[in-house]
């Protein structure tokens, strides 16, 4: 489980390392959007990572949305 | 940045054709009506068509503008909003399902000690550097990569002739029209539905007048490639084994004598997966960005490739969550991104002109 999150935040620190050059260098309010929507999305995938990793999944929970219409 | 993107109608046209063959050559969605799976394949086929019309016809009487864009101009900056958060939801969504597909897949039949995970990462890593250096590199891979695609499903379907039965094809509509149009619908909804993602896609052509004749030309030539696959599969393996299996070609192309073809439906599965799952993020990423009012969508690439892998290993438990979700619940899932607010966004526009001219 420890190398598989050593893993994880590998990949997070690489992403970060090709993107954050770009993403500060973007001029004014739309700098702060682009960064919020980033690390938005690298959270949630970081967060589903995390899940994984601890093997919580509640009988497939996005699965959750076609569920919904069984 | 993203109105720079540029590809030519070639090109466009092979985005399309292996998007539609993606991850449906594998996985045959008319498999469940049996022996009629070819009668329901049609018939979605021509649904499809319908559906291509549609979303043509959205794009011409919206030129250079992509579905986020349309959906704010027809639904007002709130709801429209909305709906085009759900859209980018759909579009991730959609890419995990493929990812997973072909995870799955290559995970079953040829890499079978290797984790999925790393499969579906190794993949993601390939897509993701393919968007940093923009759709137009896709698409000039495509022009090398795609005609191969057909070249492998015409060596297969000559090579099985010897195995094909045409009793499997009997007897027609054995127990009623039901089954086939469950089939057709699923059809319709996966591949040919899905296309509406290249709404987001058309505003990059270089020429707008031609968009109409090479979107029912794409769906045309694969569509009759992909109907060619099932009345393969139905011939080859009869209804009974092709209703239980998970992916048929497997099975079918181990039938040849002295041949092993299997790892050419693979590279199949390759290179039409890597198309759709650019082409799904590509819609994502752009989506977020001209939601957001920005200029470059590079931006977001890895992070979006990142969540979509995360979402393809958590969603199902297991391939037989996987099939029964695309089996049974996702055409109802998709019809309203597919059909329902597409026919609205049409009735919206149509009436806009209407009322514009008086």
């Amino acid at each position: 489980m420890v190398l598989k999150v050593i893993i994880l935040v590998t990949i997070v620190l690489f992403t970060l390392l090709i993107d954050l050059p770009g993403l500060l260098k973007i001029k004014g309010k739309k700098k702060r959007k682009a960064l919020i929507i980033y690390f938005l999305l690298l959270l949630g995938g970081f967060s589903l990572g995390l899940l994984l990793i601890i093997n919580w999944n509640p009988a497939g929970p996005l699965g959750l949305i076609p569920r919904i219409f069984q | 940045m993203i109105r720079d993107t540029r590809i030519s109608g070639y090109q466009l046209s092979l985005l399309m054709m292996s998007f539609i063959f993606g991850s449906s050559a594998i996985v045959a969605p008319a498999a469940t009506a049996g022996q009629d799976a070819w009668l329901a394949f049609i018939l979605g086929w021509l649904g499809g068509l319908l559906l291509m019309w549609l979303y043509v016809t959205i794009y011409l009487d919206n030129p250079s503008r992509t579905l986020i864009e349309i959906l704010r101009i027809c639904f007002g900056k709130y709801l429209g909003s909305v709906l085009a958060l759900l859209y980018i939801a759909y579009f991730l969504h959609l890419a995990s399902f493929v990812f997973r597909d072909y995870g799955e897949y290559l995970t079953l039949t040829t890499y079978t000690l290797t984790p999925i995970a790393f499969t579906i990462g190794c993949f993601a890593l390939l897509v993701a550097y393919c968007l940093k250096k923009g759709l137009e590199v896709t698409g000039r891979a495509a022009e090398i990569l795609i005609p191969y695609l057909f070249i492998v499903a015409i060596i297969v379907f000559l090579t099985l002739i010897p195995e094909y039965e045409l009793k499997n094809l009997t007897p027609i509509l054995e127990n009623g029209f039901a089954p086939v149009a469950d089939s057709s619908l699923r059809v319709l909804t996966f591949p040919f539905g899905e296309t509406v993602i290249f709404l987001m896609i058309f505003p990059a052509l270089y020429s707008a007048r031609k968009v109409e004749r090479i979107a029912f030309l794409s769906v045309s030539i694969m569509g009759f490639t992909l109907l060619s696959i099932t009345v393969r599969e139905v011939l080859s393996l009869g209804p009974d084994l092709l209703i239980r299996l998970v992916f048929p070609p497997s099975i079918s192309t181990e039938l040849t004598p002295k041949i092993q073809f299997d790892p050419l439906i693979a590279v199949n599965l390759l290179l039409g997966g890597w198309i759709k799952i650019t082409v799904c993020l590509y819609a994502a990423v752009v989506g977020i960005t001209q939601l957001l009012g920005l200029d470059d969508y590079r931006h977001f690439v890895l992070p979006a490739a990142i969540l979509a892998v995360g979402l393809s290993l958590w969603t199902f438990n297991n391939i037989f969550e996987l099939m029964h979700i695309s089996q049974k619940l996702y055409y109802y899932y998709v019809i309203p991104f597919q059909v329902i607010i597409p026919v609205f966004i049409l009735v919206i526009t149509k009436l806009k002109k209407v009322f514009k001219a008086k």
